[in-house]
């Protein structure tokens, strides 16, 4: 498990990560959300050990980060722009990780480097940028390590290898407890494969929930009220938000999925019907409700 | 996995990444010690005789190989900038610290892993480089264990260095966040503290007329803190055979510390770094004043060089002030709208350094004026140069090499570091240097006035064509030289105090007001040992007693102990009684010379250099240990001269044992020209070359008052070469020989005529 206890880092007057609080399941999916400059490269550098926080703490299943190298063993960090050495092969670098990960998996990275159908003896300085996040990604699932930092690392992946890289980090959920954790800007990318969603913003933590929780409490209902009826009118209904379109209704309602049904069916609408909310929509609603304009957020 | 076999498996993947490095170390090593040393074999093979082109082959060799070679170390800063920056310039980048701060691997690991291979990338190259240029040396016939040592020591003494200044690199890629900025900052860390002691010396020099520059002091060591400035200082000391081990030693030890201080940077230093300029914000400030200051004060001193006028000096405070600040300022924020972002530190900093160079420049601190009280004087020591110039202090020494050299003291660093150079013994003798002090201090201050005194140009008159028409000088004959008393000399004090403190000033003055004081302290036993060496001389040092006069130089060599002591006792007894007033009154007949041993060993090493083999070395080497540390005979001398007679010199009777084939009579005019006539007839110039008298014994007389007409004698002397030589000699004063005098007033009257 990580947590992060008041993490607060500054760069001269700027707070990039303010007070933060956030525990991190082992064995799940962590997605860390926000638009450039909230402070999730900045989070995940010191959850790295990169960075030395200026207050608060950072511990990874229970270890202090900074300048431990037993905590640092469970870890590793894809950065933004992770470094590979000046005209260095992927087998270069497998070499360096062999050294210092002593789990490395060798023969895995050799299958999964012909997976990915790239040359080992290549230079990276001649690979693509979804090339080289694929070599990142291959080298971290690699080093046998329980957590995998991945910062904006599926920017620049293709749909198929982005599918790809999915069910490897599921494989290894399944295989190794691996625990995930990815900053993306984009919500849609997480979408699909995240347990769990924090979303920073100005260097604070917006809200952290589980994605199931969230999806199961949240729910759009369509509807066609029976004439005389306005949606005030829907008992026990918590309507968090109320779209028109003449008289089709587009409410979007917290609670138990069933108790949401059960209700309207007792209002006897002319029309109802629920549907899953997407992960966006999710974020727009929760946002919302604490009084930001998502829209202006992350998307 | 165990901890050294990660640190090599580190230090191996870490070689791999610089090996751009390596291979251009490796390149520089193989093409400056094989290479050379193959290609000065091959020069042998031109010399007919082969054991003298080995002879220098060797010579040659070993020197190349030796510490003393100054391209060598010239390599080395460029390597230490090399490995220094190869090894961590990666701190510069936030992919690399991201990626090498984010490994399991501790900093501490890191830091040495790169520490260490930075020292190998050179060291290894290096050194093979150099055992390859010795077995090219021994092949080619080099004495292999003369040539071992040498070469192997070199590389010791030079990795050394190399490693000092490879830390301050590290120290200075550390304390930055970009490769141009740690370049700059390499080149501050070496190179302040020596220029920042040069202004402050300069400052001194140039504001204060009392102040004293000597090599020796804590500036001094100050100015060794920079390894390139200590690395050259060793070189100079093993090329002049002093030991260097110790210091080597100590500039190991020193680098040792250097890099434990690296290794704690590196572990405060902030990741977030790479990339500014500076990787600590606490040192902005301390290194944007020093420098500030600095140039500030430098670009004053620059100004008043050129102009010596206050203005120009707060005009150059100003200037060099704020361009300083403001290129630092684009430096540390990379922004050239940054300039004036700390204005208040700017104001500081020139208001700081205006304030310091006032200080100089108006003396506030009252330096010129220091005078302590009797009660405050220790002991205290003086040298005047119009007294003692002509002494030698030093001794010769022998080289390594066989040769000979003469390890040269200057009177100030005796008198600031050698406590029996303490010339007042009773309060009567600091009472007196105290009142030589004083009246130098009024003499300097007199001067200062009349310096800041604006100086006007007073025109006579325009002529017809508009230019200034400078009246003519009458033509009359320079006055007679005054006596030595009367000119403006140095006069150097150097006070001990109750303190223990050294107090050090010299005073450019007249001694004529202070005549009575200088006479007492030059009579007064304490000064007399301090100054002149030969008085401290025991006869069992000596080896010779050589006698010089006219050129002619007699050698007596065959006493015994008693004999020496007596000589030697009988001279010391007799100079000690020259009183400046009885040196007035005397000339010297010759000079003579208490020899040691190895200045017998010397004076037999130059003398054996061929006729044909002797160049501009061989002069000076003559001056050097042939003509050095003599001493004057005066007539007054009567026991000396008596034991000098006694056996087999000639005293007062060798004339210049040359043909001279024309005399010149030379007398300075007042407007500065000179007035020449020859004097042809035969019998006339030996008549006037009877009276007249060396001019190089005045040189060790200097109380010795002559007239201000001199002969200049032309002969020719036959050698290698048929050289023609001019000399000088001079008659004293009111013994100038009628002849001349008749004709030098119908000379002068014939000028004035016209």
């Amino acid at each position: 498990m990580i947590e992060a206890v008041n993490l607060t880092k500054r760069f001269d007057d700027i707070v990039a990560v303010d007070h933060i609080n956030a525990t991190i399941r082992s064995g799940s999916v962590f997605g860390l959300i926000g638009t450039n400059g909230a402070g999730k490269s900045t989070f995940l550098r010191m959850v790295a050990g990169v960075l030395k926080p200026d207050e608060g703490s950072i511990t990874v299943d229970g270890m202090d980060v900074f300048e431990n190298e037993a905590a640092k063993k469970k870890f590793f960090y894809i950065s933004d722009d992770q470094y590979f050495f000046n005209n260095a092969a992927p087998t270069d670098m497998m070499t360096y990780y062999r050294v210092v990960y002593p789990d490395f998996d060798v023969e895995r990275f050799h299958r999964l480097m012909k997976s990915f159908d790239l040359s080992e003896k290549r230079k990276i300085n001649t690979f693509s940028k979804g090339m080289k996040k694929q070599l990142s990604v291959i080298c971290g699932v690699c080093a046998g390590t329980d957590y995998l930092f991945c910062d904006e690392t599926f920017d620049g992946l293709d749909p198929v290898m982005r599918q790809a890289v999915k069910s490897i980090f599921a494989n290894d959920m399944e295989e190794r407890n691996l625990t995930p954790i990815i900053a993306s800007h984009n919500l849609r990318e997480l979408e699909d494969i995240c347990d769990h969603v924090g979303l920073l913003h100005k260097g604070g933590i917006l809200l952290s929930r589980d994605l199931d929780e969230m999806k199961m409490n949240l729910h759009k209902v369509q509807c066609v009220l029976q004439q005389g009826m306005e949606p005030e009118d829907l008992v026990g209904l918590d309507i968090m938000k109320t779209e028109r379109r003449g008289k089709l209704l587009t409410l979007t309602v917290r609670g138990d999925l069933n108790l949401v049904e059960h209700r309207m069916q007792q209002a006897a609408p002319v029309f109802y019907e629920t549907i899953p909310l997407s992960l966006e929509e999710i974020f727009i609603s929760e946002t919302e409700v604490v009084g930001y304009d998502i829209k202006k957020l992350i998307f | 996995m165990t901890s050294r076999s990660l640190y090599s498996k580190l230090m191996r993947e870490d070689l791999k990444s610089r090996l751009w490095a390596i291979a251009l170390i490796g390149l520089g090593c193989f093409f400056v010690f094989p290479v050379p040393a193959a290609f000065m074999a091959g020069a042998v093979k031109e010399y007919q005789d082969t054991a003298e082109g080995l002879r220098i082959y060797t010579r040659d060799l070993t020197q190349w190989l030796s510490f003393e070679n100054g391209g060598t170390a010239f390599g080395m800063m460029v390597a230490s900038l090399i490995c220094g920056f190869s090894g961590f310039s990666y701190l510069n980048s936030r992919s690399k610290v991201d990626f090498y701060h984010s490994i399991p691997v501790r900093r501490e690991k890191l830091y040495l892993v790169k520490l260490v291979n930075g020292i190998l990338i050179l060291a290894v190259p290096y050194v093979i480089s150099v055992v390859a240029a010795v077995i090219i040396g021994i092949g080619n016939g080099v004495d292999g264990g003369k040539l071992w040592p040498v070469a192997l020591a070199g590389c010791g003494l030079h990795l050394t260095y190399f490693i000092l200044m490879y830390v301050v690199v590290i120290l200075a890629a550390l304390l930055t966040g970009n490769l141009v900025v740690g370049i700059l900052g390499s080149l501050v860390l070496t190179f302040y503290l020596p220029l920042a002691i040069s202004v402050v010396r300069a400052y001194y020099g140039s504001f204060f007329e009392t102040h004293v520059y000597h090599e020796s002091g804590i500036s001094e060591k100050l100015l060794q803190a920079s390894p390139v400035i200590q690395y050259v200082i060793r070189i100079n000391e093993y090329n002049d055979e002093k030991p260097v081990l110790m210091a080597a030693l100590g500039a190991l030890a020193a680098a040792a510390v250097l890099a434990v201080i690296g290794c704690v940077l590196y572990r405060k230093r902030p990741s977030e770094a790479a990339g500014r300029a500076m990787a600590f914000p606490k040192t902005c400030s301390v290194i944007r004043i020093l420098l500030t200051m600095l140039s500030a004060l430098g670009f004053a001193l620059f100004f008043w060089g050129v102009r010596e006028s206050t203005g120009w000096c707060v005009f150059g405070v100003i200037c060099g002030g704020v361009i300083c600040h403001c290129v630092i300022e684009i430096i540390y924020h990379f922004d050239f709208k940054k300039l004036f972002s700390h204005k208040g530190q700017l104001v500081g900093c020139v208001l700081a350094s205006l304030a310091v160079m006032l200080v100089f420049r108006y003396d506030l601190t009252g330096y010129d004026r220091y005078l302590p009280s009797a009660g405050d004087v220790k002991d205290a020591a003086v040298y005047m140069d119009a007294l003692s110039g002509w002494i030698s202090y030093g001794r010769t020494e022998q080289k390594k090499d066989g040769t000979y050299q003469w390890r040269w003291r200057s009177a100030e660093d005796l008198m600031e570091n050698q406590d029996q150079w303490t010339t007042t013994a009773q309060a009567q003798d600091v009472e007196n240097l105290l009142a030589i002090a004083a009246e130098g201090i009024a003499q300097t201050e007199k001067r200062k006035r009349e310096q800041s005194e604006p100086q006007q140009v007073v025109y006579e008159a325009a002529g017809d064509d508009g230019d200034f028409v400078v009246e003519d000088t009458k033509a009359v004959y320079a006055d007679d030289p005054a006596s030595p008393l009367e000119w403006n000399q140095y006069v150097t004090v150097c006070y001990t105090l109750n303190s223990g403190r050294k107090v050090m000033r010299r005073y450019y003055m007249t001694l004529n007001p202070v005549r009575s004081q200088v006479e007492q302290l030059y009579s007064s036993e304490c000064y007399q040992n301090a100054t002149f060496p030969v008085l401290n001389r025991t006869a069992d040092r000596v080896a010779n007693i050589r006698y010089r006069e006219n050129e002619t130089e007699v050698a007596i060599s065959d006493l015994n102990e008693s004999q020496k002591k007596e000589f030697l006792e009988t001279y010391q007894q007799e100079f000690r009684t020259m009183t400046l007033q009885k040196m007035e009154e005397e000339y010297p007949v010759g000079l003579i010379r208490f020899t040691l041993p190895e200045d017998e060993a010397a004076i037999r090493w130059v003398q054996s250099v061929p006729d044909e083999e002797k160049d501009y070395r061989y002069y000076r080497m003559d001056s050097e240990f042939v003509r050095r540390d003599y001493y004057p005979v005066y007539p007054s001398f009567v026991k000396t001269i008596a034991l000098l007679k006694e056996n087999g010199a000639e005293v007062g009777s060798y004339r210049l044992d040359v043909q001279v084939s024309s005399v010149s009579v030379c007398t300075p005019l007042e407007n500065g020209d000179l007035d020449v006539f020859g004097i042809t007839d035969p019998q006339q110039m030996e008549e006037l070359l009877q009276q007249s008298v060396d001019e190089g014994l005045s040189y060790y007389s200097p109380m010795s008052r002559l007239e201000a007409t001199y002969l200049e004698l032309t002969y020719s002397e036959e050698n290698a070469l048929t050289r023609t030589y001019d000399t000088q000699a001079r008659f004293l004063k009111g013994k100038l020989p009628t002849q001349i005098k008749e004709q030098l007033d119908e000379r002068l009257h014939n000028h004035t005529q016209r």
